[in-house]
């Protein structure tokens, strides 16, 4: 294999980070561009929810480790605060330009891995995110434990904690009919770490279908399955209680117990997913790539080839996945992006 | 209950995958460790052992706190399991010369827990005296 | 510094399934030689035959696999890669004596109705009730769940009967699961939640009872259940792969957890033998580790680490902790110059030092980083 490609990678997450690093590890020339002053996206965000001085596989750890591992990679040359802003094909690879350089560059291959915004919870208007305090996203419970410590919530615990999955996932009226993956994961760990703290807190989730995801959430899943009240049902609506402003109250339709109720909980924490970023149609545009039918990048079947001959995806940017299944998707990509290299420039 | 910072010299001995990369963090984030703590990274908590520790105490140190990955997290598998056994016996001969126990402390942590890393340096301070009662 | 290792041009496979053939070809693809070890059977029950291993010697790039059952007892090879499939185990729902309903796998199903071809056949498919049971006696694994809604989909393609799928938690999060769910429904399929459900046969069928409904229907399929292959535990311990609480290859770790890499450098593991997910996905680990592996064998020599562990030879005292400390399998015993010692392999070292501090008499040294980095907290 020519040691003299290069290959631009957009984002520099951990998706981003693993293309590079695996694109490096096969002796290629990585310019690695991300638009934030620091690299890791939005895994950097991902809390840790050990329980007993015990993981619990939810897989926020593993950012630190690619961050450390690029950091001493002299094939991978990283731009940060950067954006690329023009993209020609040329000479049989692609011409561009980042913001603020005048310089244009070289690659023979670009790599996507531009990630992920959170679905916003103000599209799921009824749950009253944003004017009732007792009503939080799954990210912001996320943020509070990672920045304020380990123990944020342990005050709000007393009141039942109510979790509310598929925020903004499988829900063809809102435009996104998919699963959004990691939701299911992070709810139940969460459930599991907040039990953990305050082992008499009553905590329900509420649910369409729960996702068991891969081998390593098994062991939560089983944990979770029996000791912790699931309903199958999402609410409609979400008020003040009447005698109680600071408690949430739902009605709830338990469609496989065919009654329907009203509860009350202390705090509520919305289940929201992955939806594309806001730029993805710009970036989609700046290197030819069609999109699907949700925003996310459209793939051949092998899910890392792109209709644009020599652009490849990596991670949420095509479509929601878990830190660990993103680290994986990103290693099919830098393989097949190699094989490319390979092909073209025999 | 005191509330006085306890600033004495403190060693922090951490693995680089758990407090060394969560140090990393804090960098890139503008914050670090307060200047009484001295940083001592190994590459796995395996590697901490009763020598590592005393000789931390003997260059100054009036408090050590081990940290290494949580279990089932290690990279090398049985690193955390190590750090956590030496800790405990280390702590045992500290008592046994007259180094009260709870100057040695073991914790596991994540990259991504520097917050609780800082609040656990800061509350590292000497247990209330209880007063002196019956048996 | 010793010299770089050249890598034996030769993969192992491990296993004989779906996931070891595909690893064998795309190994062939790529132009790597390949030795096949079956390792079946070696569950201590003296079922052994063909093939298997009795113990792994050296390190990545030159692995010396003691074998039995096989031509050579002794086998070089750069790499290895353990791909023992899974089990199928039947679910254990079983309908009492005398019951005539058909009780069959999403596969025997779809088969039967490809083999009634005939007209009279399609015509009283359409009158059939088929029951298709998820979740029950207890949750099941995704590949077999997607091999089900795949046989319900190619039984929709040839047939018309009644299709009732009852499960507890649909999953939906890899893109086949979802595929397919999706197209079922649209084709017809009626999908059915249950938290609680009763099965009772009797001569005109099976009633299914959960919450919200009652049904008679007259044939239950009712996908497998999986477990680790037999072999597993007899394996592990021969190559020095850990097994987890599940009984699956290896135990599960964050930091390991879909690289394929176990603990030991150079033996990798794929597919099924260490993931529950759809074919798609066990596919996809297989490719992934084998451009992995590949990529290693091209490269001809190993790859370095940052740091590694290296015993000074005239200090070691050969009382074997370094060796049995490692979790590695980095470290063995080595002549030179009539000089014995401890001798760390560099690239299968992983730089965590446990060696050094084991060492009773500090004959260990991590190089080139220093053991010990102090720095000064602002």
């Amino acid at each position: 294999m020519a040691s003299s490609h290069t290959v631009l990678v957009l984002g520099g997450g951990i998706s981003g980070v693993t293309v590079a690093q695996s694109l490096a590890q096969r002796d290629v020339t990585v310019h690695l561009v991300e638009r934030a002053s620091r690299l890791g996206g939005n895994a950097l965000r991902v809390c840790c929810k050990a329980i007993e001085g015990e993981c619990q596989l939810c897989g926020g750890c593993l950012v630190g480790d690619a961050l450390q591992e690029i950091a001493d990679t002299p094939k991978v040359e990283i731009e940060t605060n950067a954006t690329v802003t023009r993209v020609e094909r040329r000479d049989g690879g692609f011409v561009y330009a980042t913001d603020g350089a005048e310089q244009r560059r070289y690659a023979d291959a670009v790599v996507v891995a531009t990630g992920f915004q959170d679905v916003d919870a103000r599209t799921k208007g009824p749950y009253g995110w944003g004017h009732y305090d007792m009503v939080v996203t799954g990210r912001e419970m996320e943020e509070a434990l990672l920045t304020q410590g380990r123990d944020a919530w342990d005050g709000r615990l007393d009141r039942g904690v109510a979790f509310i999955q598929c925020v903004g996932s499988r829900d063809e009226h809102a435009g996104r009919g998919y699963c959004s993956q990691v939701c299911c994961r992070y709810a139940m760990r969460l459930a599991r770490y907040l039990r953990w703290r305050k082992p008499d807190v009553a905590i329900t989730v509420f649910k369409m279908d729960m996702q068991r995801a891969g081998r390593e959430s098994l062991p939560v899943w089983q944990e979770v399955r029996d000791s912790i009240r699931f309903v199958s049902g999402l609410p409609a609506v979400i008020r003040r209680a009447a005698d109680d402003p600071t408690l949430a109250e739902f009605l709830i339709d338990d469609t496989t117990g065919g009654e329907t109720r009203r509860e009350t909980f202390g705090l509520v924490v919305l289940a929201n997913g992955i939806a594309p970023q806001p730029d993805a149609r710009a970036v989609a545009g700046l290197l030819g790539v069609p999109r699907d039918d949700y925003g996310f990048m459209a793939t051949a079947d092998d899910e890392v080839s792109t209709l644009a001959t020599g652009v490849f995806v990596a991670g949420c940017c095509q479509a929601p996945r878990s830190i660990a299944a993103s680290v994986f998707h990103a290693e099919q990509a830098a393989e097949a992006c190699a094989s490319f290299l390979r092909g073209a420039h025999a | 209950m005191s509330d006085a910072r306890d600033t004495s010299p403190l060693v922090l001995i951490g693995c680089q995958r758990s407090a060394g990369a969560a140090l990393a963090r804090l960098a890139d984030e503008g914050r670090a460790l307060p200047s009484h703590v001295r940083w001592q990274s190994v590459p796995c908590g395996g590697t901490i052992d009763e020598l590592m520790i005393l000789e931390a105490f003997e260059s100054g140190a009036e408090r050590v706190m081990v940290v290494s990955c949580a279990a089932g997290a290690c990279n090398s598998v049985v690193g955390d399991e190590r750090a956590r056994r030496r800790t405990a016996a280390t702590r045992e001969l500290l008592e046994a010369i007259g180094i009260e126990g709870w100057r040695l402390r073991y914790e596991t942590m994540a990259p991504n827990m520097g917050a609780d890393l800082l609040r656990w340096v800061d509350a590292f301070v000497a247990p209330v005296e209880e007063s002196v009662g019956e048996a | 510094m010793s010299d770089p290792r050249l890598i034996e041009p030769r993969v192992m496979v491990v296993g004989q399934g779906e996931d070891a053939l595909r690893a064998v070809a795309l190994a062939e693809a790529g132009g790597c030689a390949v030795v096949r070890v079956p390792h079946a059977g070696a569950n201590g029950d003296g079922g052994a035959s063909g093939a298997r291993i009795e113990g792994v010697d050296g390190c990545v790039g030159g692995f010396s696999v003691r074998l039995a059952g096989a031509d050579e007892t002794r086998v070089g090879v750069g790499a290895i890669v353990v791909a023992l499939g899974n089990r199928r185990m039947p679910a254990g729902v079983a309908p009492p004596k005398g019951s005539h309903v058909p009780v069959m796998t999403p596969v025997a199903w779809a088969e039967k109705v490809r083999r009634d071809l005939r007209e009279e056949y399609r015509v009283a498919w359409a009158r059939r009730r088929v029951v298709v049971l998820l979740d029950h006696p207890s949750d099941t694994p995704k590949e077999t769940s997607a091999e089900a809604l795949r046989a319900v989909q190619d039984v929709i393609a040839l047939a018309h009967p009644e299709i009732y799928v009852y499960y507890r938690n649909l999953q939906v999060d890899t893109h086949q699961l979802e595929r397919l769910t999706r197209e079922t429904r649209e084709a017809g399929v009626v999908y059915c939640r249950y938290d609680q459900i009763e099965l009772a046969f009797s001569k005109d069928g099976v009633t299914v009872t959960t919450e919200e409904s009652q049904r008679l229907g007259d044939l239950l399929v009712v996908p497998e259940a999986i477990e680790s292959p037999a072999e597993t535990g007899d394996l592990a311990a021969r190559t020095g792969i850990r097994v987890g609480a599940d009984g699956f290859l290896q135990d599960v770790n964050m930091r390991h957890v879909g690289a394929g890499q176990t603990v030991r450098r150079g033996i990798y593991v794929a597919g099924r033998c260490h993931l529950d997910a759809d074919a798609e996905t066990q596919a996809a680990d297989v490719d992934r580790v084998m451009g992995r592996v590949i990529a290693l064998l091209e490269g001809g020599a190993v790859p370095l680490p940052e740091q590694y562990a290296e015993v000074t030879s005239e200090e070691c005292i050969r009382c074997l902790t370094c060796i049995r400390t490692c979790p590695h399998g980095a470290i063995e015993l080595r002549t030179s110059e009539e000089v014995t010692a401890a001798h760390v392999v560099p690239e299968a070292c992983w730089g965590c030092g446990m060696c050094v501090a084991n060492c009773p008499v500090r004959a260990i040294t991590l190089v080139p980083a220093a053991e010990l980095v102090e720095q000064e907290a602002v």
